[in-house]
């Protein structure tokens, strides 16, 4: 049916339903009277329509009931003419007709909507119960859920199928009866518990077949006071977990097993490196006893692992197999133990690196046991029996780590012993024989071995061999001969415990047999060299005979080849060298001959092509800066030389014979210019000038190389050994002619500079000697004006008082006192004053007279005429003059110049006196002599000489006045007359009130 | 000047023999004067301090006392004597001095003419 047919099929049902209606009331009109209100039918008709059928029919149920109404029950059979009345109930009728109408359609789409949601919502309960039920069957696990009495509310089909029953018959029964097959609930029952205290509970139960195990959990379910009316009981079959639990912990115990009985040290590390499993062995070898290490941590149980091992252990970590096969391990204590290992990671299952495990073999036993055999198999080399027992006694302390070592053979019936070496703190003693009487060594004899690991000082008391070497541990064995009877012994002594006494044993054993071996054959030659020895006396002497003559013989059958053979390589090199020995000596009268260097070479070149028959030969000089070789000289087939290109330094024109001559500062030799790689750049030149060998000596000048001297022959193989010889000496020879000529170059040079030297020293000494006779001149003309300065005052005096005599004489003329004896006294007087006068000036000539030789004069004498010079500038100047003559002195020298030197002194004083303006001046001479040397000296009260020039005072133009007053030079000639001319001595002090001079001569 | 008070020269001169021709020269030429000789410093201020002669002749370089500084002791005990002081070229240093006391003197050069000696004696006497 087609929407709009059912539609019309509702709206032509509407139409019934009115139709009905009308009918009902014509009806119900016909039973009652026509009271009956108008539209009493029509009411539910249209509410019914309107419920039953939408909002469209109920509509047209309204307005059809209307229609009807108005037609054929107001007005019968008239439409419209209401009164009041009944317009209001038909209009009252519709809108209560539209009003229900919108009501129910309001109603109608409620309930859909109700429907619908109901009808959502149940389906979801439905899927969800479905799917709950499907994932409670499909669990594998066994549930079931029962009440307080035990009794099954409910099983999961995992459940029924394992009971062997439908899910249906199960309900109802009780758990115990259904599942364990009892009377009553079973202790373990987690059920019981969980309904007594509403909390889980989880048991491990058997099945009805011991095999099975279950790992049962009851949850209780709670009502809402809270307690709880049931319980979900869940079992898992937990057998084949069992099962493999049980197994993995067999394997597990068989690989403990395993790995601890494993003769090997093994050990396997987490990634923490804590220690998961150990072998006995690991424990036994590093000394770790019985202590639990699983999961301590392997660096904690062993600080004293060195760096590198850690970082071996990180790289196995990170995946990678190590392995070392000798590894030396410094323990904390100090000890040393070699170890072979090897590290290997291992992986968990998901593949992941979850440590290592480290494989190490103590290997120190079978290093010392390598060492012991290496240490045998050499001496099986060796020779000589002594070094064996000395070599055995070091190595036995190495070995053993001990301090003392001794090897001993027995003598006189195994009472004593005589060492055959003692190793003692790594130096060997002396041999000696000691007595075997309480001594360890008595001990061992007789027994293969002995030992004492410790106190055996305190078992020897008597020993003071121990004693003296603080010794703790011994260790002995007896050295056997091959017959069974002991002949020897070896005692190692240490300071410490002997710890490991098993390997030092057999150490011990085994050398004690080599050992054993070697003593034997010892004694055994021994014996044998003494029976030998009378045997090859006589034996001897028969021979010594033979060989005599023997010798002689075969001395002059030796002599004979000699001189043959020496002949014949005379003849030969003679004939060889003939040629290179004229060029040598050529070359030789040459550097004799001539004294320039370019000659040389010149002759040299010219020489070596005449006389030694070479191609060509030419000098070359290397130029120091670019290297290059240039020609200096040359001789022959110059021709090649045209153009030529060649150096020293390291290139292809570099790798000649010359060129590398010069470079190695020796000579090179090519002996086939044609094919020699070397020749290369001037093969195709040589072949023109037909050069098949060359060869380059190089020259030097004072160690230095300064070039090559080089010669080309015509043959190959021109230049054998004697040649090189013979051209290296001629290099030689020409080196050692540049040498001289250079030496005489120098010498030569030198001789010039000295020459100019001294001629300026002497032009230096010239001008000195000039400038010391201008001041010489100098001090002259002073010491001649300072004179005139002198003369002038010692005659000023006189000169007045000659004056007033003269003027008296005319003044008294005709005076009753001019008489004779006037005029006499007058002339007396006169005359004597002339005769003054004359004196000093023949006193001042005197005084600057020279003297050629030396006399004896007294000193008074000298300073009495020194002083006459002066004393009137001295009175002039108001200076006292205290002459002290304390001894009379000779002196042997110059007068005159004493004199000077005294005057020097005095006007000097003089002048500083004045120069100070010195309070009541004096000067003071005071003569005497001291240890038979006279002594003048002259002081004055001037307040002495500064101290910082007093040194300088005697120094030559030293002077302490003006350029116009003095030259300097006056105490310096002093200082010159006493001590150069008379061998005397001048000095100067400084005394409270001045300077002090002193003259000693 | 007082003329009734005789005429009186003091000569100093440390040269014996020429202070003695001096002295018997002056006598000579002075009849009437007192004259009174010393043949040194000390001497002659001592024989001042007596006779306060109106002229004194000193020689200027002697020993004992010197010629400034008898001057100098001179004028303060009688700022009106007359000084001739005989001197040498060579006595500048002392010539200095005794200007440099202020105290006026004429002067002769040796060796002494004695006619300049009398004129300078005169001139004083005159002053």
């Amino acid at each position: 049916m087609t929407p709009t047919i059912r539609q019309l099929s509702r709206y032509a049902a509407a139409i019934c339903m009115v139709a009905a209606a009308f009918l009902l009331r014509i009806a119900i009109e016909k039973l009652t009277g026509p009271v009956l209100p108008t539209y009493i039918t029509f009411y539910p008709c249209v509410m019914f329509t309107a419920l039953v059928l939408g909002l469209g029919p109920g509509l047209l149920a309204t307005f059809a009931s209307a229609l009807l109404a108005d037609y054929f029950i107001v007005t019968p059979y008239v439409l419209g003419h209401w009164g009041i009345g009944e317009a209001a109930s038909l209009t009252l009728f519709s809108g209560m007709g539209v009003i229900m109408t919108l009501v129910a359609n309001r109603y109608n789409r409620i309930r859909d909507r109700l429907e619908t949601l109901v009808e959502e919502r149940t389906g979801k309960l439905r899927r969800a119960k479905e799917e709950w039920e499907t994932t409670f069957d499909s669990i594998p696990d066994l549930i079931a859920i029962m009440d307080d009495q035990h009794r099954i509310i409910r099983v999961n089909r995992a459940m029924a199928e394992h009971l062997n029953l439908e899910s249906a018959q199960c309900i109802g029964k009780s758990c115990f009866s259904v599942m364990h097959g009892t009377e009553t609930p079973p202790s373990s029952c987690p059920h019981t518990r969980s309904m007594s205290d509403c909390k889980e509970h989880v048991a491990e139960v058997h099945g009805t077949s011991f095999s099975d195990t279950f790992l049962v959990s009851a949850t209780p379910l709670l009502n809402t006071q809270g307690r709880a009316y049931a319980t979900v009981h869940v079992a898992r079959d937990i057998t084949e977990l069992k099962r493999t639990e049980k197994t993995l912990l067999e394997k597990e115990e068989r690989l403990q097993l395993f790995i601890g009985h494993a003769p090997a040290a093994l050990a396997m590390f987490d990634r923490e490196m804590r220690y998961i499993h150990v072998s006995n062995r690991w424990r036994s070898d590093f000394g770790l006893g019985e202590r639990d290490l699983i999961g301590v941590c392997h660096y904690d149980v062993f600080p004293e692992i060195p760096e590198q091992w850690r970082e071996a252990h990180r790289r196995g970590m990170a995946g990678e197999v190590l392995k070392v096969e000798t590894d030396r391990f410094e323990r904390a204590d100090g000890t040393v133990q070699w170890v072979r290992w090897e590290i290997r990671p291992w992986r968990d299952p998901s593949g992941n690196i979850g440590g290592i495990v480290i494989f190490a073999e103590e290997i120190s036993e079978r290093m010392q046991t390598e060492e012991l055999l290496r240490f045998l198999g050499i001496c099986s080399g060796s020779d000589s029996e002594e070094g064996f027992f000395q070599e055995l006694a070091r190595y036995l302390a190495q070995a053993l780590n001990m301090d003392f070592v001794c090897i001993d053979r027995l003598e006189e019936g195994n009472l004593s012993a005589r060492t055959l070496s003692v190793f003692h703190n790594g130096q060997f003693e002396d041999n000696v024989s000691y007595a075997l009487k309480d001594t360890p060594c008595g001990d061992v004899v007789g027994q293969s071995i002995c030992c004492f690991p410790e106190n055996v000082r305190g078992l020897f008391p008597r020993d003071d061999v121990l004693q003296d070497l603080q010794a703790e541990s011994y260790l002995g064995t007896t050295l056997w001969n091959t017959q069974g009877k002991p002949i020897g012994l070896i005692a190692v002594i240490g300071r410490q415990q002997l710890t490991d006494t098993r390997i030092a044993e057999s150490i011990l054993q085994i050398v004690a047999v080599r050992a054993a071996g070697e003593l034997e054959r010892r004694l055994y030659e021994e014996a044998l060299q003494q029976k030998e020895l009378a045997l090859k006396k006589s034996h001897d002497e028969l021979e010594h005979r033979v060989v005599e003559r023997t010798n002689a013989l075969a001395d002059t059958v030796e002599t004979l080849l000699t001189e043959i053979s020496e002949r014949e390589k005379a003849e030969s090199g003679l004939l060889r060298l003939n040629r290179l020995y004229a060029v040598l000596s050529e070359t030789n009268q040459a550097i004799v001959r001539i004294s320039d260097r370019d000659t040389l070479f010149q002759d040299f070149s010219r020489i070596a092509v005449k006389e030694g028959g070479f191609l060509l030969s030419w000098v070359g000089v290397v130029d120091e800066m670019s290297g290059k070789v240039q020609m200096l000289a040359a001789s022959g087939a110059t021709a090649y030389l045209d153009a030529i290109q060649i150096t020293a330094n390291e290139e292809q024109n570099g790798e000649g014979p010359t060129g590398i001559s010069i470079r190695t500062g020796t000579y090179c030799i090519c002996n086939d210019f044609q094919s020699d790689p070397r020749t290369r750049p001037w093969h195709e030149k040589g072949r023109t000038h037909g050069i098949k060998s060359s060869a380059s000596v190089a020259l030097k000048d004072n160690k230095r190389v300064i070039g090559a001297l080089t010669l080309y022959a015509g043959e190959k193989d021109f230049f054998d050994k004697q040649h090189v010889d013979l051209l290296v000496q001629m290099g030689k020879d020409i080196s050692f002619a540049i040498d001289n000529m250079n030496r005489e170059e120098r010498r030569q040079a030198a001789e010039k500079a000295l020459q100019e030297e001294t001629i300026k020293r002497l032009q230096a000494i010239e001008s000195l000697r000039r400038q010391e006779l201008v001041m010489i001149q100098q001090n002259r003309h002073a010491a001649m004006g300072e004179m005139i300065g002198n003369i002038a005052h010692q005659w000023r005096q006189p000169l007045n008082t000659l004056g007033l005599f003269t003027q008296s004489l005319g003044f008294f003329y005709g005076s009753p006192s001019f008489n004779k004896e006037f005029l006499d006294t007058s002339v007396a007087k006169s005359m004597e004053i002339i005769q003054y006068m004359s004196r000093t000036i023949d006193d001042f000539r005197n005084f600057f007279s020279t003297e050629r030789e030396k006399s004896e004069f007294k000193a008074d004498d000298a300073v009495r005429k020194a002083l006459s010079l002066v004393e009137a500038g001295f009175k002039e100047c108001q200076i006292t003059i205290n002459l002290e003559t304390r001894e009379h002195a000779i002196i042997y020298g110059f007068p005159n110049e004493y004199a000077q030197v005294l005057l020097n002194l005095f006007l000097n004083a003089r002048d500083v006196i004045n120069e100070r303006n010195v309070e009541s001046p004096c000067l003071k001479i005071s003569i005497g002599t001291e240890h038979a040397v006279s002594v003048v000296t002259v002081s004055d009260n001037g307040g002495g000489i500064p101290e910082d020039i007093i040194e300088k005072i005697f120094d030559p133009y030293f002077t302490t006045k003006g350029p116009q007053q003095g030259t300097g030079v006056g105490l310096f000639m002093s200082k010159t007359i006493i001590e150069n001319n008379m061998g005397g001595r001048l000095s100067v002090r400084n005394t409270e009130e001045g300077a002090e001079f002193r003259i000693e001569v | 000047m007082n003329q009734k008070q005789p005429l009186s020269i003091l000569l100093i001169e440390d040269e014996e023999d020429a202070c003695e021709i001096i002295g018997s020269m002056l006598t000579m030429a002075y009849p009437n004067a007192n004259i009174y000789t010393a043949t040194n410093g000390k001497t002659g201020l001592g024989i001042f301090i007596t006779h306060k002669p109106l002229i004194v002749i000193t020689d200027i370089n002697m020993p004992e006392m010197n010629g400034d500084q008898l001057l100098q002791e001179i004028s303060k005990i009688n700022p009106d004597t007359r000084f001739i002081v005989i001197t040498a070229h060579s006595d500048r240093q002392n010539l200095d001095k005794i200007s440099s006391t202020g105290i006026a003197a004429e002067l002769i050069p040796k060796p002494v003419d004695f006619m300049a000696l009398v004129t300078s004696i005169n001139r004083s006497i005159a002053a």
